[in-house]
């Protein structure tokens, strides 16, 4: 029973998202992989689970966390939902696209170009895979802003420098390339780049992970105030408990590719369930 | 006669340890109670007794094992807090029901009366309005001008715990869970906090409050559930129903 309290419809609804990386995934890949299994490799063909049977909905305002190791089929998820990947099986129904009545999957190239344009924003762990490096950082929010039929030099250029702002990016140093940038900050415009359009869905994977401890705190600062500013919706993957209890509203585990178990935030942290849950919490704290 | 706001019924909670080869523990069995709109229930019991799973559970930071806790919503549905949607949970915290515990950390990084104007904030008050609210409601807690712009990560004990009551009487909820709000507090500051409680109850909202402090259950309590082993092993008005000294099991709980 869902009350007037409630949203009516999330912005995604992602069903039974299953991904296979091999020549020639076999019929039994994904019965033989899996959190019982404990392994992701399917034995008989080789081929890779990186996710299988992946359910769960975002609604709007929402930050849902996904934790789990190294491998666990967090980034895989991510880059499906980004169009990076294919997915071998499932559906993604997205209020930006198609009313939400075809499967993201099923887009054709213009479609895809336009969901990762202009209504979906990722931010990659490696900001070099985000950032174009031998642009500068002003230009590539422009580009990003150009790609999502931005027209105005005059706008353009108003909208990144504010950006950089927001992010804390010296305005001096929009003219620079991100090549000669500290990770840090190559990570602030990464997120600048992502979020000038204003997707409606972000995607965050690993945003802090390699930075030094005292950068981090500086960019989950500035991910948390554009949460409380503009109402951000977004899935973040870490694999770091402290990053989804300052965040995540609501959070799934995944482990060898599915998802073990989801619930609030706070629940998951103190009162785990699977085994797996409750080994990752308590190794945290 | 009006209705309860809350009716829990049956409520038992227990946890399986699967890093401890699967060890069971019980911390709630068979809970039911009434609770009316402005009316505050004391939990008393020993330390281990399962008062603040009761809470927990409450709030769906526990997962109850079995059992209902109907809640009656602002618009007069009812919802089972024991398996509400997440979805609808979160949106009964925002507005509704708040939680204050002895522990509560602040999120690092966000100065004390921005903590106290979160709430305001979500529910749409404008930036500059809301601070002023919290900033008095900090000041009604003593809290000195000076920590108001400070991060409430680095303070005292007893000052986060005047943040955390701030922020949870920053805009009154119906369903206020109390777990030792005021263990930190000297008896200047419980008396502040006293009075903001007497307060959020003349206007009408429910508690459910864990004192280890009798008098604050004196002042506030209309009934009490001791607690003993997960049951309610005894239920009454304050000063009919016997409640033994637990002090000294306090006392352990801290060492
Ligand atoms: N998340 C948990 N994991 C393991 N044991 C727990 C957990 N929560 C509560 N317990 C156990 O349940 C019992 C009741 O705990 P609690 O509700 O904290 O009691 P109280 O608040 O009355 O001191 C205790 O034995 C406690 O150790
Ligand atoms: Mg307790
Ligand atoms: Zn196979």
């Amino acid at each position: 029973m869902v009350t007037a309290t409630a949203t009516a419809a999330p912005l995604l609804s992602v069903q039974g998202l299953t991904t296979i990386h091999g020549e020639a995934p076999c019929a039994a890949c994904v019965a033989l992989t899996g959190p019982e299994a404990d392994r992701n490799q399917c034995p008989e063909c080789g081929s890779i689970v990186a996710c299988a049977g992946v359910s769960f909905d975002v609604w709007p305002g929402e930050v849902l966390g996904i934790v789990g190791e190294s491998g666990s089929g967090k980034s895989t998820v991510l880059q499906c939902l980004y169009q990076d990947l294919q997915p071998a099986v499932g559906a993604a129904y997205f209020g930006g696209f198609a009313e939400g009545q075809r499967s993201i999957w099923d887009a054709d190239r213009r479609e895809r170009r336009e969901l990762r344009t202009q209504s979906i924003g990722m931010v990659y762990q490696n900001p070099r895979q985000g950032l174009n490096l031998m642009v500068t950082a002003g230009g590539n929010i422009a580009e990003r802003l150009l790609d999502a039929n931005w027209r105005r030099v005059g706008d353009i250029r108003e909208k990144a420098s504010d950006y950089l702002q927001r992010t804390e990016v010296p305005l001096p140093r929009m003219d620079d390339f991100p090549a000669f940038f500290s990770g840090g900050m190559q990570q602030r415009v990464q997120i600048a780049k992502a979020l000038a359009n204003s997707p409606q869905l972000v995607l965050l994977d690993e945003l802090t992970t390699g930075l030094d401890v005292s950068v981090q705190a500086g960019v989950l600062d500035l991910v948390r105030d554009i949460q409380r500013d503009y109402g951000l919706t977004a899935v973040i993957v870490s694999h770091d408990l402290g990053v989804i209890r300052l965040l995540a509203d609501r959070t799934l585990v995944m482990k060898q590719g599915r998802v073990v178990e989801s619930g609030l935030t706070d629940q998951i942290l103190e009162d785990p369930q699977h085994p797996y849950t409750q080994l990752l919490v308590n190794c945290a704290t | 006669m009006n209705k309860p706001l809350l009716s829990v019924a049956g409520l038992s909670k227990s946890i399986t340890l699967h890093i401890l080869q699967g060890k069971v523990v019980t911390p709630l069995r068979d809970i039911t109670f009434d609770l009316y709109p402005g009316e505050f229930l004391g939990i008393v019991g020993p330390s281990g007794a399962g008062k603040s799973s009761l809470l927990k559970c409450l709030y769906r930071t526990y997962v109850p094992t079995s059992g209902s806790m109907r809640y009656r919503t602002e618009a007069g549905e009812m919802v089972d807090l024991a398996t509400a949607e997440e979805r609808e949970m979160i949106a009964l915290r925002r507005r509704e029901i708040r939680y204050v515990s002895q522990f509560l950390k602040p999120p690092p990084r966000v100065e004390a009366a921005d903590v106290v104007a979160a709430p305001l904030a979500a529910a749409g008050i404008e930036q500059r309005e809301a601070r002023a609210r919290a900033d008095g409601m900090l000041e009604r807690l003593g809290l000195p001008d000076s920590l108001r712009s400070s991060f409430p990560s680095l303070f005292s004990g007893g000052e986060q715990q005047r943040v955390n009551v701030a922020r949870a009487l920053v805009s009154p909820p119906r369903l206020l869970l109390l777990d030792e709000p005021t263990s930190a507090l000297d008896s200047e500051n419980r008396a502040r906090v006293l009075e903001l409680l007497l307060e959020a109850k003349r206007d009408g909202v429910a508690m459910l409050g864990i004192f280890h402090d009798t008098e604050m259950l004196e002042h506030l309590a209309d009934r009490v559930l001791v607690v003993e082993e997960g049951r309610v092993a005894r239920e009454g008005r304050v000063g009919e129903v016997e409640i033994p000294n637990y002090i000294e099991a306090a006392a352990v709980e801290f060492a």
